[in-house]
């Protein structure tokens, strides 16, 4: 509660030399209120990165550079294999071994560091990228630790490019009061996101895949509307907090998410949604392996192999990859059929479609995403319309089964229509930037029942952790 | 200059926010007439109580002492979902307001003894709730400030999808309504299945299907039959009535269970001497829908009688 006034007057207290050690201070704090010991490996990732690129630039033999790049990234991915991936691959390997004979896996206790997999790929990016020549290492080592560890955005993202944030943390700031406000405004805007909407639901999801043959029919169909809500609020509201807590000192976060259910293609929603992530993955990922200046064949593998990978990311389970999987194929059959659906895209009706389609799409393989298990996915698939042939019945006991009356429904209804008016009207422009263009008496009542909606409908009593911390 | 302006723009929108909230909230207090969790009685406590009772809903709906108001200082403690360990826990708080020689019913249940430990039910945190508006901080289990306040203070931050119909309609409490409704119009087979599933499987079985046996909860009830000597009060445990479906539901599905019921309560009245009136299957009541309210509770009626009846055998057995 008192952790960010707190840092927020003393960094606007202190001169700016000594900014960089207050953020270097407050973020290591930050990180090490969740489990101290952890501290270790952001400080190795970083200690690595740091001299590595220094390295980098000190070196002119190329082998010799490429030899570097190579070791650290080794190195840095071997942290986050060792941690996030080692049971998972220990696992399959064990069960591919089994067809020839018994083999027993070996499995490490280990806890999941938070925000490993974020800060990893925000220090992979910025060897990279000084490895091709795009930007020059940092000298400094405590703003390059301050970098890495940027506390509003380590745990869950934003992942930052080098050229963005660095020199934000590295210059002079004064502070600008417009920007301030607009970051006070897309945090509260964050907190509706995040303690209205998604802990509201994640009652109802997580009660469901607590007991996935506890239920069926249209109840699945709720429940992965739900949860297709659910993880965009959690982590969207996430990031707007983070973006907006980063401009209250004065330092500009990149946009994560722009609407991305008011997509009309799998392609534009992946140019919406974790846009830090995918664009990360487009840049060192995708065009290295060739990207489109390559055959057509030769295109579709690296987007499916893109996608693949970025399933990986998100959690160690052969489910999470399947999510990846069924994301790339959807964009090769878009790209099979771009004539066709352009032709769609350019009539009203059709765009309409072509959303709804994306929706729906994306629910399907959220389900990929939620489950904890294949068989459980494959209950879900094979039992959400039991009883479709009673349209009714199979409406009421899906409700019924989440315990949905009607003035919940009501509510639940009403939060979801205030989300999508301002995704709507957000998609092509900044409507946070358009509003104060109006009456003032307007935007002040516009914030003051955003503020009263938290206050009121905020989920109390509740420890709901952020969905994608895990990751 | 810009940060004062902007500190003061973030002061005037909290001030305004907090200034709404509570008018809100003080609407709502006017709105809310209901007493749904029937706590609003532990606001006037009568000191010299001669009779009460405590208990989960059995306690709260079996008991209905407006034929003997008149002549005794009555109160009923019991709440829904009670355990014994909170009768235990209100019985330590309002022991001062029991006159000497206060005849005190404890009610045992079926589930009374079993199950898990309550503060790992899934349900605890929301039946926990009832007691913050009136158990000191000290006697609620998993005590939680911010709990407290919210409940006690700002009910309006609570109620969520409820808050726009209180504030433009009002509340008004249903418990009489509820309490005076009859089991004759209503399927009691397929209620009493689900009671049975409520009482005797959900969270009262361990992974091989044994009975867990909860240990807080016997040793409570014995805790109070001592507290209430120690004060001068005469405890007496009691059994409510059942309807009949109930009662076959246990029997075709548990037809083990008086046994082990009888070995925890026995050695409890045997070495404390307590009197226990046992009317789960009494006849002047399993068979009469007309007196509960479904197929475990007794209704406003049938609570009447059911006191009346119970004072008079306990006068009997006294003599």
């Amino acid at each position: 509660m008192l952790f960010f006034p707190l840092i927020f007057t003393v960094y606007w207290t202190i001169p700016h030399r000594y900014r960089w050690f207050l953020l270097l201070l407050s973020s290591y704090y930050f990180y090490m209120s969740w489990n101290p010991k952890y501290i270790v490996l952001i400080l190795f990732t970083t200690a690595v990165s740091y001299t590595s690129a220094l390295f980098l630039d000190w070196e002119a033999h190329e082998g010799r550079r490429r030899f570097i790049l190579f070791l650290t990234l080794a190195v840095c991915l071997g942290v986050l294999f060792f941690y996030k991936y080692f049971n998972f691959f220990s696992l399959s390997f064990s069960s591919l071994a089994s067809f020839f004979l018994p083999v027993h896996p070996v499995l490490l206790q280990l806890v999941l560091p938070v925000g490993i997999s974020f800060y990893t790929f925000q220090t992979l990016s910025y060897v990279i990228d000084v490895y091709q020549g795009r930007i020059k290492a940092e000298r400094h080592f405590g703003i390059y630790a301050a970098f890495i560890a940027f506390f509003p955005q380590l745990v869950a993202g934003p992942i930052e490019r080098t050229q963005n944030l660095l020199p934000q943390i590295k210059n002079p700031h004064s502070f600008n009061r417009q920007k301030g406000i607009y970051g006070a405004k897309i945090m509260l805007w964050g907190y509706f996101k995040k303690m209205v909407i998604a802990d509201l639901l994640a009652d109802f999801v997580d009660g469901a895949f607590a007991n996935v043959y506890g239920y069926s029919g249209f109840a699945w169909i709720l429940v992965m509307f739900f949860f297709s809500l659910q993880i965009y609020c959690d982590f969207s509201g996430y990031s707007d907090i983070a973006i907006g807590t980063a401009k209250l000192l004065d330092i500009d976060l990149m946009t994560n998410f722009k609407s991305p259910y008011f997509s009309s293609s799998v392609k534009e929603f992946w140019s919406r949604w974790h846009i830090s992530l995918s664009t990360w993955f487009r840049d060192y990922v995708y065009i290295p392996l060739g990207g489109n200046r390559c055959s057509k064949a030769r295109q579709r593998f690296n987007l499916l192999a893109t996608f693949l990978v970025s399933g990986l990311w998100h959690g160690a389970n052969w489910t999470f990859v399947i999510w990846g999987g069924i994301h790339g194929i959807a964009q090769i059959l878009e790209n099979l059929f771009s004539q066709p659906l352009s032709w769609l895209r350019r009539r009203t009706w059709g765009k309409v479609l072509c959303g709804l389609s994306v929706c729906l799409f994306c629910g399907f393989a959220w389900i990929f995403f939620r489950a904890p298990a294949f068989s459980d996915v494959l209950y879900i698939l094979t039992h959400s319309f039991d009883g479709f042939g009673h349209p009714l019945s199979y409406l009421m006991q899906g409700f019924a089964a989440l315990g949905l009356y009607p003035l919940k429904i009501l509510y639940l209804f009403g939060l979801i229509m205030i989300l999508a008016m301002y995704d709507f009207l957000h998609k092509d422009r900044d409507i946070l930037l358009e509003i104060p263009k109006k009456k003032k008496g307007l935007v002040w009542s516009l914030y003051l029942m955003l503020g009263l909606l938290v206050v009121f409908f905020s989920q109390k009593g509740v420890a709901a952790a952020f969905v994608y911390f895990q990751f | 200059m810009l940060m004062k302006r902007f500190l003061m723009t973030i002061a005037l929108y909290t001030g305004i926010l907090a200034f709404l909230t509570l008018g809100i909230n003080a609407w709502y207090l006017a709105m809310d007439q209901s007493d749904d969790l029937w706590t609003d009685k532990f606001k006037d406590v009568p000191a010299h109580i001669q009779i009460c009772n405590f208990g989960s809903s059995h306690g709260l709906y079996s008991f209905n002492y407006e034929d003997v108001c008149g002549e005794f200082t009555c109160f009923n403690f019991a709440l829904a979902s009670q355990s014994l360990s909170y009768d235990l826990r209100i019985l330590q708080q309002y022991k001062d307001h029991l006159k000497e020689g206060c005849l005190v019913f404890i009610p045992v249940s079926y589930f009374s003894f079993f199950g898990i430990e309550e503060t790992q039910e899934e349900e605890f945190l929301s039946k926990n709730r009832q007691y913050y508006d009136f158990l000191s901080p000290g006697q609620i289990k998993e005590y939680d400030f911010s709990t407290h306040v919210f409940k006690r203070f700002f009910p309006a931050l609570d109620a969520y999808e409820t808050l726009p119909t209180v504030l433009f309609f009002g509340k008004a409490s249903g418990n009489e309504e509820l309490w005076s409704k009859s089991a004759l119009d209503m399927d009691v087979s397929a209620d009493a299945a689900l009671a049975f599933e409520r009482h005797f499987i959900q969270e009262k079985l361990n992974p091989s299907g044994e009975r867990i046996v909860n240990k807080e909860e016997v040793s409570a009830l014995g805790q109070m039959i001592l507290l209430c000597r120690e004060i001068g009060a005469v405890p007496v445990l009691v059994t409510t009535p059942y309807l009949e479906e109930y009662l076959e539901e246990i029997s075709a599905n548990a037809p083990d269970f008086d046994e082990e019921f009888s070995a925890i309560l026995s050695p409890i009245l045997t070495e404390t001497g307590t009197a226990y009136m046992d009317y789960s299957s009494d006849l002047h009541f399993t068979a009469r829908k007309d007196l509960f309210m479904n197929a475990d509770h007794l209704n406003k009626e049938g609570a009447r009688q059911f006191t009346n009846l119970l004072l008079e055998n306990y006068g009997n057995i006294q003599k």
